[in-house]
This record gives structure tokens, sequence and C-alpha cells, in this order.
């Protein structure tokens, strides 16, 4: 059990750095948009240093910070109803958040596949983003990364959760 | 079995997940896949659950939701959030439900800056729930206060559901923003009002604040200053058109972010903010996903294009039809999105519409308003969900009971724009 | 047999009706009601870049889309897009449905079976308060780019592009975020966007290609009798009609600016202008070398092929 929570920690703390760089690089790249625009305005057109491409670069960058997030925090981040439960004993709940964990499992190794099949077939055809045209391929494949993070994690609080009652992420009850 | 049948048993099957309590998220996943393939195959399904996930966490509209996070986690952390409250709290002296009102104007700002329903209700809940609950306020009172607040976003211009119904049905979108505009601030009115009457009949709610003095008053705006510098940036930056709103979102969370540092935030400090917005904008985005597959599965089971169509062939007086859509928008709002619910029924009910002739932008504010009401709803809430997200303490069970005055409120004013047109076309 | 049809546009609008309805309700007549067609509009079934992608996989069976939305997917076939290919829809149509029967483009779309295919009338400049007259206006304005290469070009004439998308072009020109965009008439009106801008300058950046593409696997799950009622009904007859219905979309939307009084220059033969030729012909040639980068040697044939089309394709029909 202590092998399963050191390694789900040293998997998190990959996803927070991941995620944290993205969001800062997607608030940056914002920034500097909109900063080099108004520079652009001020300028009557004389100062040109914006590049086009934020719209894109911020798309992914969301898209890595999200993933990488999710995966970080799955066993956090469920909202559950208590309708009916509240009386159930803390042990239980734990057991059935860690079996429900399951569904994410199988939704990251489908995103995973599906981002490794997209990856491939981005390579295969040269596809390209809008304006920058960074290779879609590689982008795909960093996602698919993210995705396997994120099914490892699940499987981890899926274990974690039924098998010792702890992190299954049913203490995030309402 | 009909793909209406599947569809209705999707949506029991919904509630009985819920119930089971699997995540919420994972219902919606769940009965999303699950009908898609009863109605189309197991192949596109599986295909589905492949794409729309990433599609959802990619989308550049959406990217305000993370942005306007970190403003509000940032405001907390750096003192700016806390001054404001206090401030209003002071303002408000011993007047009871103060600070809920103040929620509310808050809401409305904002709303009006970012359009977006679900960013005004993340940073508002960030900012305003901490210092209510610390003031004695009680938890169902003050997240009921901020899912409502946050509902201003869809009604009060610019609105992203107006501008998609004006597209929709070739309105002109400068008429449709000015009819939102009435509307919207009895929206704000009838809002502030009902934290009035609740206080009334549930004094329980809230404590009165300590009565101040007329010079306490005033001091007390210095304590507005810095919060209302990035409110003033945000919104001088959009109407001057140096930014997008959407863009606004990432300014706002950088001008707090200054802040923060000018207060003497440090690199661990921003780092815990970050990972703080992080594990919120997770919650957020996993139902989002969720409602966004749900949302397909609706959309392929053909449930509302078909009581569209019923409703259309009914030979009733034209007040009873309208009636009966708006009752319908009711209804599908408990389970689906605002915008893809817009998206789907317009089209097919706007032709009645059109032939009864019912005026389009009249007609376009009452739906807006009923969908607007299903982010609040039972059991599929985004709103509702993401202060949920932004709470985990509260339960959600208490945020639907605090919401519960506000949705006779928007009933109210519903029946308010049905009984008087000119309310709604005035400013046209 | 039911088979289900994604795409972007919304319900009520004319292309929806006019162009994929009618496809649909043709298909439903001459198969004796023996195929019938589930019409999902609005990227109900499918998001508009996932649509191709979505018929591949079988969430849909037919999907229409523009193959920009991925791009560097179709880069042959947007060769079609590039400024002074084609001076109306129907032309840009039928340059495009020709390049593809003729077999320069089938590579691109070894995965699915091609219905047909269609363009925009050329995309033009449109201004809030700055009147276009020469290159030289255009300097320290923002505006809207469309696609890459539009962009590159709007850039070599000293403006700014800035990327965003569609449905937020409304509000970010009402408050100035950007000073014009480049649009076909068709997007002016079906965007309410004649409401914001009063100078128009017909000078071509670009324009959009649409396919109309089945999946492989659906079709041949259809018996011989359905197949044929598909293949009555591919091809060069139904991108006239495409093509058709954008003209009239683009004429609806410059009676629309024309009637408010706005301000239009029109720029006769862009690709010889003594001022706007160096421009645009700048942005070709880019465009060319980059596909000839990526080991796409046939550029440069498919350009000149599709250039000699612009004969044999009538402007207006
Ligand atoms: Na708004
Ligand atoms: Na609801």
């Amino acid at each position: 059990m202590q092998a399963l929570i050191t390694t789900s920690h040293w998997l998190a703390r990959l996803g927070q750095l991941v995620a944290g760089i993205a969001l800062l690089a997607l608030m940056s790249v914002t920034m500097a948009d909109v900063l080099t625009r108004l520079l652009f305005r001020l300028s009557a057109g004389s100062i040109n240093w914006s590049v086009s491409g934020s719209v894109e670069l911020v798309s992914y960058l969301m898209m890595f910070a999200l993933l990488a997030a999710m995966a970080a925090n799955i066993e956090k981040s469920q909202v559950v109803v208590e309708a009916f439960s509240h009386r159930l004993p803390e042990a239980f709940k734990q057991r059935l958040g860690g079996i429900y964990l399951i569904g994410f499992c199988v939704l990251g190794v489908l995103m995973t596949l599906g981002l490794w099949q997209e990856a491939a077939s981005a390579a295969r055809r040269g596809q390209v983003t809008q304006d920058l045209r960074i290779p879609m391929g590689p982008i795909y494949q960093f996602g698919a990364v993210l995705c396997a993070l994120l099914a490892a994690r699940s499987l981890i609080h899926v274990l974690l959760g039924s098998l010792f009652a702890t992190e299954g992420g049913g203490a995030n009850e309402q | 079995m009909s793909s209406e049948m599947i569809g209705g048993l999707g949506l029991i099957g919904l509630l009985v997940l819920l119930v089971l309590r699997v995540p919420v998220a994972l219902s919606m996943l769940i009965v999303g896949v699950v009908g898609f393939a009863q109605v189309i195959s197991w192949g596109a399904a599986v295909s589905m659950v492949k794409s729309v996930p990433v599609d959802v966490l990619s989308s550049y509209s959406f990217s305000a939701i993370p942005m306007f996070i970190l403003m509000g986690v940032l405001a907390a952390h750096s003192g700016m959030a806390g001054m404001l409250f206090n401030s209003t709290r002071v303002m408000c002296g011993g007047w009871k439900g103060g600070m809920a009102i103040a929620t509310v104007g808050s809401c409305g700002v904002f709303s009006a800056i970012s359009g977006s329903s679900l960013a005004t209700a993340s940073t508002m809940t960030r900012v305003a729930l901490p210092e209510m609950e610390k003031h004695g306020y009680a938890r169902s009172l003050a997240t009921g206060t901020l899912a409502a607040g946050g509902t201003l976003g869809i009604m009060i211009p610019p609105s992203i559901a107006l501008l998609i119904y004006a597209v929709i049905t070739e309105q002109s979108v400068g008429d449709m923003f000015a009819a939102g505009l009435i509307p919207g601030l009895m929206g704000l009115l009838f809002y502030a009002l009902t934290v009035t009457v609740v206080m009334r009949l549930k004094p329980e709610l809230a404590v009165p604040g300590e009565p101040s003095s007329a010079l306490e008053k005033l001091k007390s705006i210095a304590g507005l200053v810095p919060f209302f510098t990035v409110f003033v940036i945000i919104i001088f930056g959009i109407y001057q058109g140096m930014f997008t709103p959407t863009e606004g979102a990432a300014v706002g969370a950088f001008a707090t972010l200054l802040y923060a540092l000018y207060k003497g935030m440090r690199m661990a400090g921003l780092w815990r903010s970050v990972q703080e917005t992080l594990a919120l904008s997770a919650v957020v985005f996993f139902m989002l996903m969720g409602a966004e597959t749900l949302g397909y599965f609706i959309s392929v089971s053909r449930i509302s294009f078909s009581i569209s169509q019923f409703l259309g062939g009914l030979d009733v007086p034209t007040i009873f039809i309208l009636l009966l859509i708006l009752l319908m928008y009711f209804v599908l709002g408990m389970f689906m999105d605002s915008i893809a619910m817009l998206v789907i029924t317009v089209p097919v009910v706007f032709p009645i519409i059109t032939m009864l002739g019912i005026d389009p932008i009249w007609f376009g504010i009452l739906t807006v308003l009923t969908v607007e009401l299903g982010l609040v709803t039972p059991p599929v809430g985004m709103n509702v969900f993401v202060i949920k997200a932004m709470a985990p303490h509260v339960k959600l069970g208490e945020i639907y009971r605090g919401v519960a005055p506000f949705i006779v409120a928007d009933l109210l004013r519903l029946i308010l724009l049905l009984a008087f047109p000119i309310l709604t076309l005035w400013l046209i | 047999t039911t088979l289900r049809m994604s795409h972007f546009w919304p319900d009520g609008s004319g292309i929806n009706q006019e162009i994929f309805q009618a496809w649909a309700d043709t298909i439903e007549e001459q198969s004796d009601g023996e195929l019938s067609i589930e019409n999902y509009p609005s990227q109900t079934l499918t998001q508009a870049d996932a649509a191709y992608q979505g018929v591949v996989n079988g969430i849909s069976d037919i999907a229409i889309t523009a193959q920009g939305y991925t791009a560097g997917r179709f880069p042959l076939s947007q060769i079609v897009e590039l400024p002074g290919v084609s001076d109306s829809a129907s032309q840009g149509a039928c340059i495009l449905q020709g390049l593809y029967d003729d077999g320069y483009l089938e590579s691109e779309y070894d995965d699915t079976k091609v219905l047909f295919m269609f363009t925009t009338g050329p995309g033009y400049l449109h201004t809030t308060d700055t009147d276009i007259q020469s290159p030289d206006d255009l300097s320290g304005l923002r505006i809207r780019r469309p696609t890459a290469v539009a962009g590159q070009m709007l850039e070599n004439l000293g403006a700014q592009p800035v990327g965003m998308p569609a449905p937020d072009i409304y509000t970010s020109m009402q408050r100035g975020v950007v000073d014009g965009l480049s649009f076909p008439w068709e997007g002016m009106k079906v965007f309410r966007l004649n409401e914001l801008a009063s100078y128009h300058t017909q000078v071509p950046f670009y324009s959009l290609i649409f396919v109309a593409t089945m999946s492989q696997r659906s079709f041949d799950g259809l018996s011989e009798e359905q197949q044929a009622v598909i293949e009555d009904n591919m091809g060069m007859a139904w991108s006239e009609i495409a093509g058709g219905v954008f003209d009239g979309l683009d004429e609806a939307g410059k009676a629309e600016a024309e009637e408010a009084g706005h301000t239009i220059r029109v720029i006769d033969n862009p690709l010889e202008h003594d001022d706007w030729a160096e421009p645009l012909k700048a942005g070709i040639e880019t465009y060319l070398d980059e596909l000839e980068e990526r080991g796409l040697d046939n550029a440069r044939e498919v350009y000149q092929a599709a250039m000699d089309a612009r004969d044999s394709c009538p402007v207006q029909r």
C-alpha cells in the first residue's frame, strides 16, 4: 500500500509540474498578445512585434494544463450527490469511490488511444496548426502521455480505495 | 425501441446513477456514451469518448474559466478579496443580508464583463463565500446567492447565449443585446429583493453586522480600491477594444498577480495558487466533459426535436403553445447545457413562433431566461456544480435549497416579461 | 437505412435548407424512401474541426465541413483557396470539383467517399471606418484573418492579422478589438456584420473550400440500388447547385450593404493590379513554396490546372 501511495504522490507531482507551467504559459501568451497589440495601436502601426497564433497556443496549452491537472487531482475532483448515502460508513464510501474511479481509468485509456491514433494520422497526413504551423503529431502525442498519466493515477486510486479504503475519492463527498 | 424512448430511459438512468453515489461527471459520461451507443453504435460511441473530452479541454472560449479562477484564487491569497468584503460589511453596517446583496451586485458587474455564467460563479464564489461564511451567513443562502448571481451573465450584455440566438434566428445582435438589458437589470433587482424577503422570512440565515458610523463607512472605501482597479482595467480594456472578454480573463488574472506580488507573494505562494487553480479547474472541466457528452446523446436521441415538433402541431391558443415551449425549455434545462439546448431546439421551434406571429426578439429573451434557469435546477445545474467545486465542504443539497427562492424570483420575472412585452422591446 | 449527416451550419440557414436538406430529400425520394437522411446541423453530432474524422471513425455517415479546419490535412485542395483562383462561388465550386474529378486531389480523400465539393465566394475586405482604396490604407489596421495564408498576405500589406473564432467577431468589431475582417459577402449577412462595417473593398484574400463526404464503410453497407442512388447524386451537378446557392447569398449580402448606403470599392483583376498584385502574389508563392518543401512536387501543377480551369468554369451561370 505504501508503495502505491508513494508512486501516486510522485506521479501527481509530475502532473502538477506540467499543469502549472502550462497554465502560467497560457496567461503569458495572452498577455504578450494583448500588450504587443496595444503597442501596435499606440504606435499607429509602426511597431509590429505581434505574432499571430495566440488562439491556438492558448487552446493547446489549456489542453495540457487541464489534462495534467485532472491526472494530478483525480482522487480529489469528483462531486457526488449525497441523496441517500450520507449515513454510510466512511470506509464503505472510500471503497465505493475507488470502484467508481475505474470509469476514469477506462476514460483515460480510451483518450490515450484516441490521441495516439490522432497523432499517428496527423503525422502521416502532415497536419499542422492553423497559424504557427506546428506539427499536430507531437501535440497529440504529448496529450496522449498525459491521458496515460490520468489512467495510471486512476488505477492506483482504484486499488487504494477498493482494497485499502483510503484515498478512493470517496472522502470528497458533498 | 425508438431513439426518443432511449433518450427518456437515459435520463432516468442518470438519476439512478446519481443516487448510487456515482460521481456526477462520470454519471453524465456513462449515460452519454451508453445512450449514444444504443442510438447509433458502440463503435461510434467509443470514437466519441476518444475525441469529445479532448475537444472540450482545448476549446478556446473555455480558456476564460481557468483564468478567472486564477484571478479569484490570487485575489483571495493577496488579501484583496478580504479587504473588499470587509469594506462592504462596514458599509452595510447593521443591515441584514447586506453582504448577500453586495454579492448579487458584484455578480451582475462581473457577468457583464465576462459574458460567462460559469466564470462569474467560480470567481465570485472564491471571493465572496469565505467572507459570508465568516460573518455568519448560512451556507445555503450564501451559495444560493452565488449560483443565482452567476446566471445574470446570460442576460446582461454581452452574452454568448443572446448572440447565438440572434445568429440562429437572423435577428440583429445589437437589438438582441439591447432587449436583454432591462430583463437583465430586473434580474439584479429581483435577486436583491429575494435576499431581503428571505431575510424577513428566515432571519436566522444571517446575523446582522455591527453598526458603523458614517466616518467608518467613508474610510472603508479604501478597501474597495484594489479590487475595483482590476475590475476597471478589465471593463475599460474590453470597452476600449484593447482585448476580448476571453482575453480579459487572463488580463484580470495578471493584474491580480501583480497586486499579489506587490503585497509580498513569493514564488512558493504563486505556485500554491496555481495548483489550487488547477485543482478547482479539474473539478469544473470533469463536469463540462460529462455535460458535453450527455449533450451529444440528447442530440441524437432527438427528444427535444420531437417535443418541439409535437408542440408545433397542436391546435390550441398561441399563448398556450408559448407556455408549453417555455415549459419544455425548463424541463430540458434540468439535464442539458444551455447553449446546446438553444442550438438544437431554436431552429425547430422558431418557425412555429414566426407562424404564430410572436415577436422573435421577445421570444428570444423569454427563451434565454428559461434556459438560464437550467444552470441552477437539479439534477444537472452547471452553476451549482461549479460552486460545489469551489467549496467542497458545502453539500449539493444545501446549494439547491439556497437557490430555490431565486428560481421563484426568476419565474416571477418571466411572468412579468410575458405580461409586459414592452419591458423587452422598449430599448430596441 | 438511415444515414446520419453532420455539419456546422444552422438548421434555418439557406445553405442547410437549399443544399444539404435538398440533397437529403432527393436521396429519400429517388430511393423510394429506402434511404433516409437524418440531418444534424450546428455541430450537434460532431464539431466542425472533427467532422471529417467523425466520418472516418463512424460517428456520422456523412459530413460536410471545411478542409481548412484541419490545417495541413488537405494542402493541395486548399490551393483553390488562394486569391485570384475564383471570382465567385459557382466558379470556385466548378474548379474544385473539376480538379477532384481529374484526379489531382484524390490522394487526400482516400479514407472516405467524396460526394461533392464547393467553395464560398471570394473573401473581401470589410472595415468599420477606414476606406481602403489602396494597400497603404491597410497599414496600422487590425484585421481578423480567416486563414493562415490570408493572414500572411495581410501582414505583407502592413496590417496586423488577428485570429479569433467566428462567433467572437461581432463583439470584437463592435468594440474595436479589430478594425475589420476578410469575409465573403455571404458571411457578412449571416454573422450580421453589415451592421458594423460600412466600408467594403472587393479585393479577394481567400475563398473557403468545403467537402461533403461519406463513410466508405457506410456506403459499402448499402444495397446496389441504394448505392446507385447515392452515385447518381455525386459530383459536379451538386457542386453547381451549392455554388448557385452561395452566389445568391453573396448577392444578398452585398445588396444589404448597398441598401445601407455603405461605400463599396471594386478592384478588377487584382492579380494584375498595380498596387494589389504584388502582396497577393507573394502570398501565393509562399504557400506553393511551402507545399513543395513538404514534398508535394506537383503543387504548382495543381495551381496551374486550377487557373486554367477558370476559362471553362463561368463566373455566373
Ligand atoms: Na453577460
Ligand atoms: Na439544470
